[in-house]
């Protein structure tokens, strides 16, 4: 076309769609605006670890989540900053659209950086014309120097294990060296693990599961995986399709084994020695003897914490304990109650077992025996309760382990710290354990609460099925692959131009080899001894 | 075992005693006996931190019958940190062969552990089972290893900083430190430490795997290493494909060294200043060595960009910088 020839309406350069999609891709392939994008994902991270996350906060005192933001921000900024998704802020659309747009800016630069490096691999191109050097501020030329210089330099870095590519044109011998290719390689590999941890987590997400599951000593229970609640809208349809999956989960025993300590911290070494008994002794590790089947497949093994058992790509992760210890409570001349403990939470001792208050002010509730922690009943009116307000400490009980061989069974213990209803003053702590009652009073009677020796265990376990892991890993282990080659292999390369007319020897060097004093250089400034080097930009041939 | 021990109390003399003769050799520059008796002790401090560490790690191998990493609180982390950075610093000193680093490079280690004896519990901690792993070892030092390297580029970053900003005496230190060794050798350093950084990560990744069962869950520490990540890859990108280098560089090393402290140490404090939670947080409460480290590394940035822009200096390494790619255009600015 010539230029005086109007384009044509769909000529690419007029049609505003092929301009949308190459500004689109000038802007995806741009490093500023990847730069950029960078730094915006930097910093919308950092707020989320100055903002409280839904994911990751535990709402004092009972409060709802949004009445926690209130209580922080005040209102209309707990609204602003929900509004905003603030309070969530890695699964908002624009902190994903961030990480997409800098995924795809990958992909495109991988795709450009792929055909660059391919092309110099295959084709080096060694013929460079004098306006190559003398664009170049690094570039120099030796003049006077001769065909020896040149075949000189050519041996040298032929010995030095550069790859070399040549060829003449006019009466001028050119050459085109490299070496550590492999740098340039990993530097392809390195964006493209970018994508495999990209394409792993997203295939992880669009069709993995996790969840938890609790089990008590001794239970079974069959654990069906919810493969479909949760997941994209076009992802659903394909997962219904899918078998459902079901998994027999029998844990045949479960134990917490504890650890004696050899030395106690400073801050419970301060405390009355009576004590010493209950902090001595810390949770060392909970193992179960957990069997899974799924069909015809089973699957029999301890799990224990770092050590998770695995079927049909199911990983089963030990992940927490229960124990529930219970009172044996004797109060007035009636017979003795075993009443549930709940830790951690201000109780008080009744004739009916151990009671919580249902929130600042509120009901006094009871445990119901035979259910699992958590559930609660009011208290009837008029029955009596215990002088003072207690807060028990987790209860312990099991084998203990001194110096790494198992040398007995502790517990069932706790510790009641004691507390003046009305004031909230600290009345002091004592041990309990079925030798060592409390003594205490309810309603002005004397009574006595020791520990039942029933302790009921319980196993946490947190299941995940997520085939993008082994990608993911992959992924991870390219790109440690591909960072530590591309930064650690040197790479270098040489151009040379040699005009036998004129006697001028065009040299252009990059990299470490052909940085001022390193021993390559020293070598090639002596070979051009002879000639006179000066910058290719004074060489009067300008740009 | 004593809550420290004398071979702490060693270590910590010897330290104090080797910043002392590394300050003196600010003045006395020329005594090859000076600089030689501070790098003897300062190696023999190291040993005997070496020693105080073995002993701590025997006394948790007795505790729980396995190897465990004497990381597991603040007082040991700091000391840890401060152990890693005096063996890069003599790695360092001997490659570069040159101890005018010294007074900067050693500030951390004779600091953190004086202050880490006076204000932090050296109790060992109650350990969760999570924690009893050998993934500790790797993920963790791998994690300390990129710190301590990123703190050293960091002195040389901030030494050409102030050299930029009129510092005359930074080049009086060693007639070497041109504004272009020290931004080098600031370079060359973050090289070396940024593929431990991510490999670091990466395990740290997989033992949350296989732990609890995922390997990013979005908390506080792990956004932290993720945002010191992403600015040290940015500081890459910048200098390889852009041709950033000098002053504008350095300062974004600076930014780096301070995402690197708040990762290290600003995530125990969140919980104090914003009420957040982290499961990686293994001490709480605000301590004033630790906000001080963390303001120094985050108003050091703050305060070269509100100043006006320096003078280029004369041996600008604008001129030299190393491109692997650059015998393209010219100043292009694809990735």
């Amino acid at each position: 076309m010539s230029s005086t020839e109007a384009p044509s309406p769909r000529s690419p350069d007029r049609d505003p769609l092929a301009l949308a999609g190459q500004s689109l891709w000038r802007w995806l392939n741009s490093l500023p605006v990847a730069v950029w994008v960078m730094i915006l994902l930097a910093f919308l991270s950092m707020l989320g670890t100055m903002i409280p996350q839904e994911h990751l906060a535990q709402p004092p005192g009972g409060l709802s989540l949004e009445e926690m933001y209130v209580q922080r921000f005040g209102a209309s900024r707990a609204a602003l900053i929900r509004g905003l998704g603030l309070s969530r802020i890695y699964f908002t659309w624009y902190f994903n659209f961030l990480l997409i747009w800098l995924c795809v800016s990958a992909v495109i630069c991988n795709i450009v950086r792929y055909r660059r490096t391919a092309a110099l691999w295959r084709a080096p191109g060694p013929l460079r014309k004098a306006p190559f050097f003398q664009a170049s501020k690094r570039a120099v030329i030796a003049q006077g120097a001769g065909e020896t210089e040149y075949s000189r330099l050519r041996e040298l870095l032929a010995g030095k294990g550069y790859r070399i590519r040549e060829a003449g044109e006019d009466g001028a011998r050119c050459l085109y060296a490299d070496k550590g290719f492999l740098s340039r390689w990993a530097l392809v590999v390195l964006h493209v693990a970018v994508l495999v941890l990209l394409f792993g987590g997203m295939y992880g997400k669009a069709v993995g599961v996790e969840g938890n599951v609790m089990l008590a000593d001794g239970e079974k229970k069959d654990l069906e995986l919810d493969i479909v609640t949760n997941k994209h809208r076009y992802v659903q349809p394909l997962l219904k399709l899918l078998p459902p999956l079901v998994f027999e989960l029998d844990q045949k025993a479960y134990r917490i084994d504890y650890l004696k300590q050899i030395q106690l911290g400073s801050e419970i070494l301060k405390m009355p020695e009576d004590l010493h008994d209950y902090y001595r002794y810390i949770v060392h590790d909970y193992v179960s003897d957990l069997t899974v089947k799924r069909g015809s497949r089973v699957k029999q093994g301890e799990v224990k914490v770092n050590h998770p058992l695995v079927i049909d790509k199911l990983n089963l992760y030990q992940s927490g304990y229960h124990q529930t210890g219970y009172l044996s409570l004797s109060i007035a001349a009636g017979e003795a109650v075993e009443a549930e403990l709940l830790a951690d939470t201000p109780s008080v001792i009744t004739s009916r077992g151990v009671a919580v208050q249902d929130g600042p002010g509120g009901a006094w509730l009871l445990p119901v025996p035979g259910t699992q922690f958590g559930k609660v009943t009011a208290l009837p009116q008029g029955t009596p309760v215990s002088d003072l307000l207690y807060e028990f400490e987790q209860v312990k009980a099991g084998d203990y382990y001194d110096g790494g061989v198992k040398a007995g069974y502790i517990g069932p213990l706790t510790i009641a710290h004691m507390y003046e209803p009305q004031s909230g003053q600290y009345m002091g702590s004592r041990l309990i354990t079925p030798d060592k009652p409390l003594a205490l009073t309810v309603n002005g009677q004397p009574a006595l609460a020791s520990m039942s020796r029933r302790v009921d265990n319980y196993s946490i376990f947190s299941y995940k099925r997520d085939p993008g892991i082994p990608v993911l890993y992959f992924g991870w282990i390219l790109m440690i692959a591909g960072v530590a080659l591309t930064l650690y292999i040197p790479f270098s390369q040489l151009y040379l131009r040699y005009e036998q007319q004129g006697g001028k020897l065009y040299i252009l060097g990059a990299g470490l080899a052909f940085r001022r004093g390193a021993p390559l250089t020293l070598t090639l400034r002596e070979i051009l001894a002879a000639a006179t080097v000066v910058p290719a930009r004074e060489d009067g041939g300008g740009r | 075992m004593p809550q420290t021990s004398q071979l702490y109390d060693y270590a910590m003399f010897g330290y104090f005693a080797a910043y002392v003769l590394y300050a003196a050799l600010i003045v006395f520059r020329k005594s090859r006996g000076l600089g030689l008796l501070a790098t003897g002790i300062l190696a023999a401090t190291w040993l005997v931190h070496t020693g105080f560490l073995i002993e701590r790690g025997m006394f948790y191998y007795k505790q729980y019958q396995g190897f465990l990493l004497p990381s597991t609180n603040m007082f040991e982390a700091v000391g840890y940190f401060a152990w890693l950075v005096t063996l890069l610093y003599l790695i360092a000193e001997r490659v570069l062969k040159t101890r005018a680093f010294g007074v900067l490079a050693l500030l951390f280690p004779a600091g953190g552990v004086a202050y880490a004896a006076r204000a932090m519990s050296a109790d060992p901690r109650e350990l969760m089972p999570s924690l009893k792993s050998y993934w500790l070892v790797f993920h963790v030092t791998a994690m300390f290893i990129s710190y301590a390297g990123l703190f050293l580029s960091f002195v040389f970053a901030l030494m050409y900083l102030l050299q930029a900003r009129g510092g005359r005496w930074v080049a009086r230190l060693d007639q070497r430190f041109t504004p272009k060794y020290l931004d080098d050798i600031s370079h060359r350093i973050v090289l070396l430490s940024f593929p431990v950084l991510t490999l670091g990560i990466f395990l740290g990744a997989v033992w949350a795997d296989s732990a609890w069962g995922r390997y990013w869950g979005w908390d506080p520490k792990e956004i932290w290493a993720l945002i010191t990540w992403l600015i040290y890859l940015a500081y890459l990108h910048l200098r390889y494909q852009l041709g950033w280098s000098g002053y504008r560089i350095s300062l974004l090393n600076t930014l780096g060294f301070a995402a690197v402290m708040v990762t290290f140490q600003g995530v125990n404090l969140l919980d104090s200043v914003f009420k957040l939670n982290s499961i990686h947080a293994y001490a709480t409460g605000s301590s004033v060595f630790l906000i001080t480290v963390l303001a120094v590394a985050i108003l050091i940035p703050v305060i070269m960009l509100l100043l006006p822009a320096p003078p280029k200096p004369a041996d600008s390494p604008d001129e030299e910088t190393i491109l692997p790619l650059s015998l393209g255009k010219p100043g292009h600015e694809q990735h």
